[in-house]
């Protein structure tokens, strides 16, 4: 499937994942599907959960919250399937990930994101690109491209 | 302007490939003038277009190549085969100038092609003591006296787009112009309102008279460079010159619309009597021809665009179509859901032709990514054609079935394995001459490529009629490499199945044609990659004939469709051998993974156990009996629903790390289905 990173934005997507605020580069979303369902692999790890028809091809979905490290998502009115493009070796490549709710498009300028505050919050440091507050909340601005890329999915023996 | 630069690599491809094929043509029949012609053509563009696009030294290759072809083309001299060996081998130097920023090699070798040209233009001409080259003789020379001129009508209809080319039609009226008298009047029929005008557009025409000495294949000369963009007519009006008797003129234009034929009037009839000259009555012939041929076309399309019959599309766009076209049957499909629960005869009814209509859009789609072989059969004549030449072997090929379409993907991939089968054949197969006619057998050689279609298969046969395989020398090789044991008994047939091992070649001195390090096994390999087979028969000193069966498309199979658990899966009918239906209790018992069927011991694996589905096995449980390697093997599952055409869509480069499941495929609900690899699934899991 044709699909596009568009660069150089500083409007980033907002959903979360259990209570958390994540963000990532408008750039790097194509589409918002509802929650439909999805095709097991049988095998695969648990984060992943299989794969869905998008308009004739196939889209390998994952589940957010256990991809970090929190508890399986448990599905709600608010759940959805965030469809991400990012490279990954040099390809533009189109992976769905589950998340708890989404949230709004906001405009940050590279100054307001800060790259010191990474660590502490348990997350491998490099899946996260910075950190910055809105509300007294933090946003948590997430490397697209390093998440998946170690991610080929090979399954159990 | 990328993409111009694209567009034209593209075009150039083609230029090349027309180059060759009318090459080859014109080695069995040099006078084709057509070819000839086409060739001129294709070098005058590659000039033109090559200097626009910056590709600098193509240009200036071209021009020499241009000289050359226009000695032909004027009919000064003759093609030879020597100047077709050249121009063939010039065409695969070309193909490595195609760069914008040339190194000193590629200028060294442009260099080198420039005087190898000249050094061909004047072999042709010193040959026959014309000086001059460059000098384009016509058959009418113009020292002819003024009487003798003809007054011929030309129609001239520019192709909206020809000013993109850069040609500006304004030159060719004037360069008719220069050659007689001219009545010349413009048409502005087409021209649109001011404000729908695009000033890139051509939108005038023209339509004149002109007397002159010149023939008519002057005249069409012309316009030789715009004949793909523009619709020329040509037709004499008298033999006599009659540009002023405004009578005749409208007579002629009369005749023409009301789409009568043109008869000259007696007088000229009378005028080319008098000629009574051989030359005279040959181009009235000539002229004659061309009113009958065009009378046809001028009675429906005399303004008309001309009708194209193929269009170039990225075969991108065709994948999106395909794309678009699954996703309509799924979503029809769930419109059939929704109408059968609701019951309104009018719906139901238009659903029905809904998806009537959908399924030939989909055969349809499916056709339009299938190419005829015949697209690439013209690197089998020009590798037969190098061949022949560099082995001194005299060789003719036959091919039969080229119209036979196949996926575009397939052929690609097809190419290099049946190109190494050829050379295989014209180098191992074929004798030469001396050998041929010692064997009473005809003295040149004979390659038969014969492609058909046998159900959701096509099947490819290279046959040569060569020296065929020497079964004893297979053997003791395969001996002696180590790949058979003198206790193997094989039978012929299968002994020559043996050439297509690793690491087995009988040629005892490699040649610099086969023996490339590529072996027959990499044929094979590549070929069942392509989920396809290959066969060897032959007789000795009878053929050698290579059999290939490949599936249609690359994406789509037959298979069987099956769920275990909640999920479906798809099955290839290719290694299915048999179903049972099995009881679940027997299955338990057994823990040798052994299951006794028609008396037979067989081996198993339930797949509702090793996909770990939650879902309660069913009572009744089927055994798809498949064939793994020589060995068969059962794959238990909880259901099988029903044969399924299987669109087979990659599974993405996330799903890369694992090679059990070589695809899914979307059912008609929407749902996915996950395509087994039989084989990979057994390697696995036993």
């Amino acid at each position: 499937m044709a699909a596009e990173i568009i660069q150089g934005l500083n409007s980033y997507f907002t959903f979360r994942l259990g209570t958390e605020l994540f963000a990532v580069n408008i750039g790097n979303v194509t589409k918002i599907l509802g929650l439909i369902e999805i095709t097991k692999v049988p095998n695969s790890p648990r984060y992943f959960k299989g794969i869905i028809n998008l308009f004739g091809d196939v889209l390998p979905v994952f589940d957010g919250r256990l991809k970090f490290g929190f508890s399986e998502t448990v599905n709600t009115r608010n759940t959805c399937i965030l469809v991400l493009v990012f490279e990954m070796n040099g390809q533009a490549v189109l992976s769905g990930i589950i998340v708890d709710s989404i949230e709004k498009v906001l405009i940050f300028e590279p100054e307001q994101i800060n790259p010191e505050l990474t660590a502490g919050n348990g997350y491998k440091s490099e899946y996260i690109h910075g950190i910055a507050t809105l509300n007294d909340e933090l946003v948590i601005f997430l490397n697209i491209d390093k998440i998946f890329s170690e991610d080929e999915i090979s399954l159990k023996i | 302007m990328i993409s111009f630069v694209e567009k034209f690599k593209d075009e150039v491809g083609e230029y090349f490939e027309r180059l060759e094929s009318g090459l080859l043509l014109l080695e069995h029949d040099p006078d084709n003038q057509k070819v000839i012609d086409e060739i001129f053509r294709i070098m005058h563009s590659l000039k033109g277009s090559g200097g626009m696009f910056g590709f600098d030294l193509i240009s200036e290759v071209t021009h020499d190549l241009e000289s050359l072809y226009d000695l032909f083309r004027s009919k000064t001299q003759k093609v030879d085969s020597e100047v077709i060996t050249f121009t063939l081998n010039s065409i695969d130097s070309l193909k490595k100038l195609m760069v914008q920023e040339p190194t000193s090699d590629h200028r060294i070798m442009a260099e080198q092609m420039i005087a190898e040209t000249q050094q061909q233009i004047a072999r042709i001409t010193n040959s026959k003591y014309i000086p001059g080259s460059h000098i384009l003789l016509l058959p009418n020379s113009s020292d002819q006296p003024a009487a003798n001129q003809t007054t011929y009508f030309i129609s001239f209809v520019p192709g909206e787009n020809i000013l993109i080319n850069g040609t500006n039609p304004l030159y060719l009226v004037d360069e008719l112009n220069a050659l007689g008298e001219c009545n010349i009047q413009v048409s502005f029929d087409n021209l649109p309102h001011l404000s729908q005008i695009d000033p890139l557009k051509c939108y005038v025409s023209w339509t004149l008279f002109i007397a002159t000495v010149e023939n008519i294949e002057t005249l069409h000369d012309v316009f030789i460079f715009v004949a793909d963009n523009a619709q020329v007519q040509i037709e004499k009006v008298s033999s006599e010159n009659v540009i002023s008797n405004e009578n005749v003129l409208a007579g002629f234009l009369n005749a023409k619309f009301n789409n009568e034929h043109w008869i000259p009037n007696e007088a000229d009839v009378l005028v080319s009597e008098k000629n009574g000259k051989k030359l005279e009555l040959d181009e009235k012939a000539e002229a004659e021809l061309l009113l009958k041929s065009s009378a046809d076309s001028i009675n429906k399309t005399f303004f008309a665009q001309t009708s194209v019959d193929s269009i170039r599309v990225d075969s991108r766009k065709i994948d999106q179509y395909m794309n678009l076209v699954s996703e309509l049957i799924t979503t029809q499909s769930r419109m059939e859901l929704i109408s059968s629960r609701h019951k309104f005869p009018e719906l139901e009814q238009l659903t029905e032709t809904f998806e009537k209509l959908i399924i030939q859009l989909r055969d349809n789609a499916f056709y339009m990514s299938l190419i005829p072989i015949q697209s690439v059969s013209v690197r089998f004549k020009r590798l037969i054609h190098d061949l022949s030449k560099l082995l001194d072997k005299e060789v003719e090929l036959v091919t039969e079935g080229m119209e036979t379409e196949v996926d575009k993907n397939i052929i690609e991939k097809l190419m290099e394995p049946l190109l190494h089968i050829i050379r295989n054949s014209m180098d191992h197969g074929i004798e030469n001459r001396t050998i041929r006619l010692a064997k009473q057998k005809e003295p040149v050689g004979k390659i038969t490529i014969k492609a058909l279609l046998i159900g959701s298969y096509v099947q490819i046969e290279i046959e040569d009629d060569g020296a065929g395989l020497d079964r004893d020398r297979i053997y003791e090789k395969a001996l002696s490499s180590g790949i058979l044991s003198d206790q193997d008994k094989m039978s012929d047939e299968e002994i020559y199945q043996l050439i297509f091992e690793s690491g087995f070649s009988t040629s005892t001195l490699l040649t610099d044609v086969s023996g490339r390090g590529v072996g027959l096994d990499v044929v094979r390999k590549r070929i069942q990659e392509m989920r396809g087979s290959i066969k060897i028969s032959t007789e000795k000193d009878r053929f050698t004939r290579f059999t290939v069966n490949l599936p249609l498309s690359l994406s789509i199979i037959d298979g069987l469709l099956t769920t275990i658990g909640e999920s479906y899966f798809v099955i290839p009918s290719s290694v299915i051998r048999k179903i049972y239906t099995v009881k679940h209790e027997l299955l338990i018992k057994d823990f040798r993974k052994e299951v006794e069927l028609d008396g037979f011991q067989l081996p198993y694996i339930n797949l509702h156990e090793v996909f770990e589905s939650e879902k309660q096995v069913p009572e009744d449980q089927f055994v798809v009996v498949v064939s793994y390697g020589i060995q068969l093997f059962g794959l238990v599952v909880d259901e099988v629903l029903r044969e399924y055409q299987a669109v087979i869509k990659p599974l993405g480069s996330m799903l890369k790390g694992q090679d059990v499941f070589s695809g899914a495929s979307i059912l008609g609900t929407g749902q996915l289905a996950l395509v087994i690899d039989t084989k990979k699934l057994i390697q696995k899991y036993s």
